[in-house]
């Protein structure tokens, strides 16, 4: 998960204060959640200016329900259901199709990246960087979801369940064919070159 | 060498760990498989980068944004709907007492503007004829709206979502 600065007490303690009308801890709710926060809206949205938007409208609505958390759940997996539901809200108004059961299993088939330059296997660059985000892109937003929760916040299969209101065989599931078409179009990065 | 090989999510079932009852099984193909391992190690590099985080550059001021974009305090916002249906259904049940058991008449000896307001009321009241069971609908109705806040607290909030 996003390295964490403070103790799960700590941020406990901060959304009582905060609950209890102290307004400007929330700035510490932002500090310590931003990353996550813009690791879902950033994975799931193109557009720059709807980035900037979303993760805003996210944080305002963190705060204006805080009222009702009551620690039945990491907050963590709580602020990110909130990223979700914001981002595929704002994707379902403008049409976007969201992954169904029906629809994954014609997904297209992914071309392989045939054109790009072999990187030292020893260390990631900015351009492989690029690639993998170009490639993470092409996947439907419900992958791109899965495949974020679970390798850049390291949340279980159980966690990423509540999150998207998802089964965990169905997580389990969607993430392995996820990465499947991720191998595909990324091979040729990493494993052109292998005997 | 096994005839058959690994499917590509038994391969990821491997690279992921866990507790797999498969997972010996699994490693014993590996060992012996060159195409499968292959493919396994194609997948650990692909674990690798996607474990690497993208460094996105969000704009700078967020922080400051949302500050001023925030709405009054959640507690006092979530709690503003309640009190008033509870306000209300309050506000039900004392009426409802003040009709039938008469404690109204108690305010007309305090001035002569509630004696006033007392003798109109009174008036008014000789010319309704309420049903014999108002009196127990009544303090129902405002049961009902105490049910009601309570649903909205819990349960419509779980619905959406936005419980913990």
């Amino acid at each position: 998960m996003t390295a964490s600065k403070r103790s799960e007490s700590e941020i406990r303690h901060t959304v009582r204060q905060i609950q209890r009308g102290d307004r400007e801890l929330f700035r510490i709710i932002i500090a310590e959640y931003k990353p996550l926060v813009i690791h879902v809206v950033y994975r799931l949205i193109r557009q720059a200016q709807d980035r900037e938007d979303l993760c805003q409208e996210t944080f305002v609505r963190v705060y204006t329900h805080l009222g009702s958390f009551r620690f039945e759940s990491k907050l963590s997996t709580w602020i990110a259901r909130i990223a979700y539901n914001t981002c595929i809200n704002f994707l379902q108004k403008k049409g976007e199709v969201l992954m169904t059961d029906t629809a994954c299993e014609d997904q297209p088939e992914f071309e392989r990246v045939s054109d790009v330059p072999l990187p030292d296997e020893a260390c990631i660059t900015e351009d492989t960087m690029r690639l993998v985000e170009a490639a993470v892109g092409r996947l439907n937003p419900v992958f791109r979801a899965i495949v974020t929760l679970y390798h850049l916040e390291h949340m279980s299969y159980e966690e990423i369940a509540k999150t998207l209101s998802l089964p965990q065989g169905t997580v389990k599931s969607y993430l392995y064919r996820a990465r499947q078409q991720l191998k595909t179009i990324l091979e040729p990065i990493y494993a052109g070159d292998q005997p | 060498m096994k005839q058959t090989h690994l499917s590509d999510s038994e391969i990821q079932a491997w690279i992921d760990g866990g507790a797999d009852s498969d997972l010996e099984r699994f490693k014993l193909h590996l060992d012996e498989c060159h195409r499968c391992r292959k493919k396994a190690d194609a997948y650990r590099q692909l674990a690798v980068l996607l474990d690497t985080d993208p460094a996105f550059t969000p704009e700078p001021g967020l922080e400051q944004r949302v500050m001023s974009a925030l709405p009054p305090h959640p507690r006092q916002a979530e709690r503003r709907n309640v009190d008033m249906i509870l306000a209300l259904g309050g506000f039900i049940l004392v009426t409802a007492a003040a009709l039938f058991l008469g404690g109204w008449k108690a305010f007309a000896e305090i001035s002569p503007m509630f004696s006033e307001i007392s003798a109109s009321f009174s008036g008014m009241l000789s010319r309704i004829e309420l049903p014999g069971h108002t009196a127990f609908l009544v303090p129902c109705a405002g049961l009902a709206l105490l049910v009601v806040a309570l649903l909205d607290h819990t349960v419509l909030k779980k619905h959406n979502g936005l419980t913990s």
